[in-house]
């Protein structure tokens, strides 16, 4: 399909959005992930389910990105937004667009850098006007000039990557041949691994590294589904902290 | 002298605008810094009213700041409740609410990022991933108003209890077992949730057959298979999580999967 320039306007839009103030904070946690991401451009292209699966194939490269003290490691914002919106322009399979979406969510941390480093700049113009005592201003300035640049920076490289990227990924895909949707399968399978890794450094030790492999054949040998193995879960979790820590009683 | 009083209201629209706005102005040499200030705003100015104070309040807000903005909630709570008393007299300085700040910022970071990028989000990720991938147009939609949900709820509550409780009420949060009881608890399932969504999205097998006499042996399947279905899944993903432990850049390890695919997809090992 053609992606026409206002879709791709609005998919530049809501990119822009995803890292934007204006629906609260919880954008990092919702708008920013590759499973909304590709919901909403699957909305605006007018595939809201296949856009949903192709973003929530994405996340899992990304589940265990953490953005701490101000570092970002790559834009699993864009890698959604753009990530689908190209997949679904080209009729790609997931694990292709698992592929793709890997250099494009790399290379836009440059975004990322750009507007962490500009932003110092009005940091400095509220100086000033901390010095009159002036509150309206800063409220202004932590508001307005960050946000327009932001806009500015997210807004027009997105609209160009989604517009034009579709047929230059056509191209390039007739270029490689048949073999390479082999390899994207096969790359498309390991890559969730490291977002799953990442999520592990933090949260696993020695202890709970046995539940890792627990609910790994929960679901091969067993085909448990993710809802039942979180209850599963629970269940274990109460359980055991409760005999850790037998003298308290917990409600 | 009269009492100056904050009202809940003036303490809503504090909390709004850190909920809101808190990395708007997000950069390398502060952080957070014009975020928290933003959101001192309506306390100064309910607060203070010649431009020496509000300009001393302003610039002591202006130092730098981070912390994760759910759990950090609590200590914005905790400012607003020292501003409130060093306003009607009380001898605290702002080097002293400063002090409470950074102290207060960087264990709450710890404990916030790992609450809530840690465990609350690939968690409800992991679900709702799984539910969409079945083909269900829910699992987006849930994701986006549990989220919402869960987290307007933290930092709401942190933030007021941050204010009507003070310092006594942190201290007892860092300090208590609750906190470690519930990440502990959240850590098993946690791994559990992750363990099943390598089983289910990580997959890697070989088609590598070794011909002994008249029988072919296909190592996956006549091998691998055999011992655990999934088993190269579960290896690589534990290797990954060695390589992680070396401290290999993640970016770097990207490269090296998609590597190892690449070379092993064209030479047909996978």
């Amino acid at each position: 399909m053609k992606i026409s320039l206002l879709q791709a306007g609005l998919i530049a839009l809501f990119y822009y959005i995803s890292w934007s103030p204006f629906l609260t904070y919880v954008s990092f946690f919702t708008w920013n992930r590759p499973l909304v991401a590709g919901f909403v451009t699957g909305i605006i292209l007018g595939k809201p389910l296949e856009g949903a699966i192709i973003g929530a194939t994405i996340n899992l490269i990304y589940l265990g990105f953490i953005s701490a003290g101000g570092a970002q490691i790559g834009d699993p914002s864009f890698a959604g937004y753009v990530g689908t919106a190209i997949a679904l322009a080209s009729n790609m399979n997931v694990k292709s667009a698992m592929a793709i979406a890997v250099p494009l969510g790399t290379i836009a941390t440059i975004l990322w850098i750009t507007k962490m480093t500009v932003n110092t700049f009005f940091v400095h113009m509220a100086d000033k006007k901390a010095e009159e005592g002036d509150t309206k201003a800063i409220s202004f300035i932590n508001i307005v000039p960050c946000q327009v640049f932001l806009f500015l920076v997210s807004f027009i490289p997105t609209i160009l990557v989604v517009y034009y990227g579709p047929s230059a990924a056509d191209g390039l895909f007739r270029i490689m041949g048949p073999k390479v949707l082999h390899v994207f399968e096969v790359i498309g399978g390991i890559l969730p691994a490291l977002g799953i890794a990442m999520n592990l450094k933090l949260v696993g030790n020695k202890f709970t590294m046995s539940f890792f492999i627990l609910g790994f054949i929960f679901a091969v040998q067993f085909g448990i589904n993710m809802i039942t193995i979180a209850i599963l879960g629970t269940i274990l979790a109460v359980i055991i902290v409760q005999m850790k820590h037998p003298d308290e009683s917990v409600s | 002298m009269d009492e100056k009083k904050l009202a809940k209201k003036d303490i809503i629209k504090s909390y709004l605008n850190w909920f809101f706005f808190a990395e708007s102005n997000y950069n390398y040499e502060r952080l957070q810094a014009t975020g928290f200030a933003h959101a001192m705003v309506p306390i100064i100015e309910k607060l203070y009213f010649t431009k020496e104070e509000r300009s001393d309040a302003l610039k002591r807000h202006l130092a730098f700041f981070n912390t994760e903005p759910m759990c950090g909630s609590i200590i914005h709570g905790i400012t607003i409740a020292m501003e409130e008393e060093k306003a009607n007299g009380e001898p605290i300085t702002s080097e002293g609410i400063n002090s409470i700040k950074s102290g207060l910022m960087g264990p709450l970071a710890g404990i916030g990022d790992t609450i809530t990028q840690g465990i609350i989000t690939p968690i409800l990720l992991a679900l709702c991933i799984s539910l969409t991938t079945q083909k269900n147009i829910g699992g987006p939609i849930i994701y986006i108003i549990s989220q919402y949900i869960i987290m307007f709820t933290i930092s709401y509550l942190l933030w007021m209890n941050g204010y009507k409780y003070g310092k006594l009420a942190v201290e007892e949060i860092l300090q208590g077992g609750m906190i470690n009881k519930v990440i502990e608890g959240a850590s098993i399932l946690g791994t559990l949730v992750m363990g099943g969504l390598t089983g289910t999205f990580v997959s890697l097998s070989t088609t590598v057959k070794f011909k002994i006499g008249d029988s072919s042996f296909a190592l996956q399947t006549d091998l691998f298979d055999k011992i655990l279905p999934g088993l190269l899944s579960l290896t690589i993903t534990l290797m990954v999580l060695k390589l992680l432990k070396k401290d290999i850049a993640p970016l770097k390890i990207m490269g090296i999967l998609i590597l190892v695919g690449v070379i092993g997809g064209v030479i047909g090992v996978f």
